[in-house]
């Protein structure tokens, strides 16, 4: 081509990058698609994995579903993705699924009924996966219970209505005047039944395992005994580098619009002008390269891996319940806070608009707290915080607390003048001694 | 001391340098005359070895000089037409400078001697790039001398400068000589030349047109000017085209 | 008469050469500009984080110190970069190249004492910036780290590849004006791309065969060339490892630096020796 010699290789270059990156979406491409259901440690998603998107990532000791389908898949370039389409309701490609280890030991996963459950509610606390034999019985129970619930509140909404009926027409009689006025209906005496929040998933049949950490194939059998073609894929089951105890930091003057604390090494720094509320919440330390593409698994972020990030664990919220905040300063000790349930009062005409205070439960009331904490108060003097259970501190929930009182902006640039002044000085003796 | 054999160089179509041979000794001041674009600045710069010819050998004190060897520039000290000089620098500290680069011992002695040899004793702390024209020269000089190298290549030593700069140097080159050092000195001054040479060098379109004693050629045309012009003029490149 | 000494060793004309050059940045006041002017923008970054601490009254951080110390680091590299393109431009300038050719000194040893002399000068300086965020630190009540003084000692081996950087590109001029112009161009082109992409990123994108698409795979190729040949993405790296406590990927960006500053050193020796070592003009 004529063109000078220095322009060849980076035209080149450049033509190969266009032409990549100018691949309109391509023909659907059909193939074996794994589809686990897998959970973060709060939720389960279920994940597809097309060939493209390389190794099947999984929580360590956390269940897993696992289905395969047979779909098409085609590229998305808006979004750099491999979509998988299963709008056609394909049934699962029929197989028994088999772990190989890195020994080459192979467990095979019998298909099991599972369902998952949210004790607290959809999208309200975790998800759990309930698995095996006592599936049906567990759904039974809970339709028995979600049904002998909506009858107790259908019960209590009859019950009501019926005393409304009976109030409007005791104020009908009473808006005549009568000589002799009956009693009003009495007040209802039954307490408004829970909501039943729990939901459970219809059971479903299908592979369920949990896998310890490490590196594994997973495959299908088919049942001509032979590997279905396309199911070999490499599996890694990956568990925290480590744990430790996070807070979620409410200021009282600000309580809506909470910080967190999860990594150990970090430090709170507050102006002390305003008492603290220390939510303690379990954490745990992922490698973002893994974490963050086991929902996105064709994710192209975070790809340094040394890169961590750190998660809650409300699956594990049993480790912080009942544990007391130790306060200190400088290695002596200045006592302990316990977690009090505290509930917000809206205050019309007050300057804050509410106010925090201790929660005290009240009979046949359904209020519960706004939420449980450690109140710091603003003239504690204390610069360490870890949280105990026992005496003995959790490891990874020790904090600093550092009390400071910034100065205005325009002082905080004199330090920055010391080179000059320096150089300056510098120069000026030079020229003297010439 | 200088050994040159069949050097040659080119740039682009133009031969600059055609073939050269030449030999000057220790102890003596070798003139290099040329008209202007000759080939003596080409030359200069393969003896210095920051340029490689295309063919031919320098050989200083016996040893052969390539382009980048190290070891044989410390066998030159060299003076430019112009001192390139650092402007934040005193004399004391330009030749203490390069007294550290060619790693001369007592460096700080070595300065004062040079300094006092070329008679700048007194401006030691002067900044170098205030220094006129032939004080920095003889600044050049001293940088030179500090190595105590035996071979000074002078590229226009006295260029510019008044009648007392130019005795002055004049005075530090035969001095030099005396002690046993070659001086090749290239300059356009010829009465200079005439004065202080033992024996000339004239080159012309690349090629040495002379060499030997300036008494020789001086007497045989009358002045070293004549001899200059005719072996370098017009009637040179008639007279070479009629042989 | 005379006494015709052995050359010295390459190292020791390098460390002369060093010498004078660290005596000139220290002695100059460009060095000090520039650290102030750094540190500036330090504090503006800095600055933030106090706002935000002032206003809402609560703050977390790991490493208070992390972003700024960045881009004080930065600041310093550039003018790192820029000082050792005008001091070897002006050598060939002045005539001065020549000159030093005409002793012991060859290629090697030339492009090794500037980056000697400007490193030593940029260690000499980090005291100096150290001194000032502890200022900053008892001003603002901000915690120093372990990882900001790791961060510090080593950013010294990513300043090398700015300085050797440089160099390069201004051995092969003749004159200051051009050496800077060049080095401002090809900043510019490095900043650019790294600056186009992002922009592109934030481009929405609805349609399969928008214009956009092929643009924004064209950049992400280009910046990932940028990554690894812009010399101040090594010292980002190795910063933002150490802040992230990342120390496999910190001793992996050190290596990588210490590649890249040998790679640069010594192409800037082999473009020298083609260049030639004659005054501008001549």
């Amino acid at each position: 081509m004529n063109m000078p010699k220095g322009f060849r290789i980076p035209t080149l270059i450049l033509l190969a990058a266009l032409c990549s990156g100018a691949a309109t979406a391509a023909q659907a491409d059909e193939q074996l698609v794994y589809r686990p259901l897998v959970t973060d440690g709060t939720e389960y998603r279920r994940v597809a994995y097309p060939k493209e998107a390389g190794t099947l990532l999984v929580l360590a000791s956390s269940e897993v579903v696992f289905e395969a389908y047979r779909v098409p898949v085609s590229y998305w370039p808006i979004t750099r993705e491999y979509l998988a389409d299963f709008t056609a309701g394909t049934a699962p490609v029929e197989g028994t699924v088999e772990i190989v280890d890195s020994a080459g030991s192979v467990t095979t996963i019998e298909p099991v009924p599972y369902l998952t459950w949210h004790a607290d509610g959809v999208g309200a606390g975790p998800m759990k996966l309930i698995s095996g034999e006592e599936t049906q019985a567990f759904y039974d129970d809970y339709v028995a219970k979600a049904r002998d619930a909506a009858e107790k509140i259908k019960e209590y909404q009859r019950i009501v209505a019926e005393r409304q009926a009976a109030v409007e027409a005791w104020l009908k009689i009473a808006a005549e005047r009568p000589p002799t006025l009956p009693k009003p209906p009495p007040e209802l005496t039954i307490a408004e039944p829970e909501p039943y929040r729990a939901y459970a998933s219809e059971p479903r049949i299908s592979a369920v395992t949990a896998l310890p950490e490490g590196r594994y194939t997973v495959q299908l059998r088919g049942a001509d005994g032979d590997i279905v073609a396309g199911s070999e894929r490499v599996l890694v089951s990956f568990a925290p580098r480590a744990e430790a105890v996070g807070y979620v930091l409410r200021p009282e003057d600000r309580w809506t619009r909470p910080l967190v604390t999860f990594a150990p090494d970090e430090t709170v720094y507050t102006t002390g002008k305003t008492d603290l509320f220390l939510q303690p919440v379990p954490v745990a330390e992922y490698e973002a390269n893994q974490f963050t593409r086991l929902f996105r698994p064709q994710s192209v972020e975070a790809t340094d891996p040394s890169l961590t990030v750190w998660v809650p664990r409300p699956q594990d919220r049993e480790l912080v319940a009942g544990a007391e905040l130790a306060l200190s300063a400088e290695g002596a000790d200045l006592g302990a806070l316990a977690q009090t349930p505290y509930r917000v009062s809206q205050l019309p005409g007050a300057a804050r608009g509410y106010e925090i205070e201790e929660f005290t439960p009240l009979a046949g009331a359904a209020l519960e707290p706004d939420f449980v904490a450690m109140r710091l108060t603003q003239d504690v003097e204390a610069t360490e915080v870890a949280l105990t259970t026992d005496g003995a501190p959790l490891p990874g929930s020790e904090r600093q607390i550092r009390s400071v009182t910034p100065p205005s902006g325009a002082l905080l640039f004199l330090p920055a003048l010391l080179p000059l002044a320096i150089g300056v000085a510098l120069r000026l003796r030079r020229r003297g001694r010439r | 001391m200088i050994e040159v054999e069949g050097l040659s160089k080119r740039f682009g179509s133009r031969l600059a340098v055609d073939g050269l041979n030449l030999e000057a000794s220790a102890g003596e001041i070798y003139g290099f005359l040329g008209p202007n674009g000759a080939g003596k600045t080409t030359t200069i710069r393969m003896l210095l070895g920051i340029l490689e010819p295309d063919q031919g050998t320098v050989r200083i004190c016996g040893e052969t000089v390539r382009r980048g060897d190290r070891a044989g520039r410390m066998l030159i000290g060299a003076v430019s037409e112009i001192q390139y000089l650092y402007g934040d620098m005193s004399c004391g500290e330009y030749l203490g400078f390069f007294a550290r680069l060619y790693g001369v011992a007592a460096a700080a002695a070595r300065v004062s001697e040079t300094l006092a040899t070329v008679g700048l004793a007194d401006r030691a702390d002067d900044r170098a790039v205030a220094l006129s024209k032939g004080l920095q020269q003889k600044l050049g000089l001293a940088r030179a001398l500090l190595h105590d190298p035996p071979v000074l290549i002078l590229d226009e030593p006295v260029s510019g400068l008044d009648p007392h700069g130019i005795r002055e140097v004049r005075e530090v080159i035969c001095r030099e000589r005396d002690k046993g050092r070659l001086v090749f000195l290239s300059s356009h001054v010829l009465s200079e030349i005439e004065r202080t040479a033992d024996r000339i060098g004239i080159i012309r379109q690349g090629k040495l047109v002379y060499e030997g004693p300036v008494a020789g050629v001086a007497a045989e045309h009358g002045s070293l000017e004549e001899a200059f012009v005719a072996m370098t003029g017009e009637r040179a490149e008639v007279a070479e085209a009629v042989t | 008469m005379t006494m015709t000494r052995a050359a010295p060793g390459r190292l020791a004309v390098a460390s002369v050469i060093a010498r004078r050059e660290a005596a000139a940045a220290v002695h100059g006041i460009g060095g000090y500009l520039a650290l102030t002017v750094a540190l500036v923008a330090a504090t503006w970054i800095l600055l933030v984080d106090v706002r935000a601490l002032t206003i809402g009254g609560l703050l977390v951080l790991a490493d208070p110190f992390g972003p700024s110390l960045t881009i004080a680091l930065l600041v310093v590299a550039l003018y790192l970069a820029v000082s050792a393109a005008v001091s070897t431009a002006r050598d060939r300038e002045i005539g001065t190249l020549e000159v030093l050719f005409w002793g012991p000194v060859d290629e090697i040893s030339y492009v090794l004492g500037k980056v000697g002399g400007l490193l030593a000068a940029f260690i000499a300086a980090l005291p100096l910036l150290f001194a000032v965020f502890v200022l900053l630190s008892l001003m603002t009540g901000f915690a120093l780290t372990s990882k900001m003084l790791a961060s510090l000692v080593l950013s010294i081996v990513p300043a090398a590849v700015t300085i050797g950087f440089g160099v390069l590109l201004a051995v092969g001029t003749s004159r200051v004006r051009t050496a800077v112009l060049l080095l401002v161009a090809v900043i510019a082109v490095l900043l650019g791309i790294n600056f186009a992409y992002n922009l592109v990123l934030l481009v929405p994108v609805s349609d399969a065969a928008s214009p956009v698409l092929p643009l924004r795979d064209t950049l992400a190729a280009l910046d990932e060339i940028v990554r690894w040949l812009s010399p101040f993405s090594y010292l980002e790296r190795v910063v933002d490892a150490v802040t992230r406590g990342a120390w496999r990927s910190a001793v992996l960006g050190l290596g990588a630096a210490l590649g890249y500053a040998a790679a640069v050193i010594v192409l800037a020796a082999l473009w020298l020796r083609r260049r030639g070592v004659q005054r501008s003009g001549e």
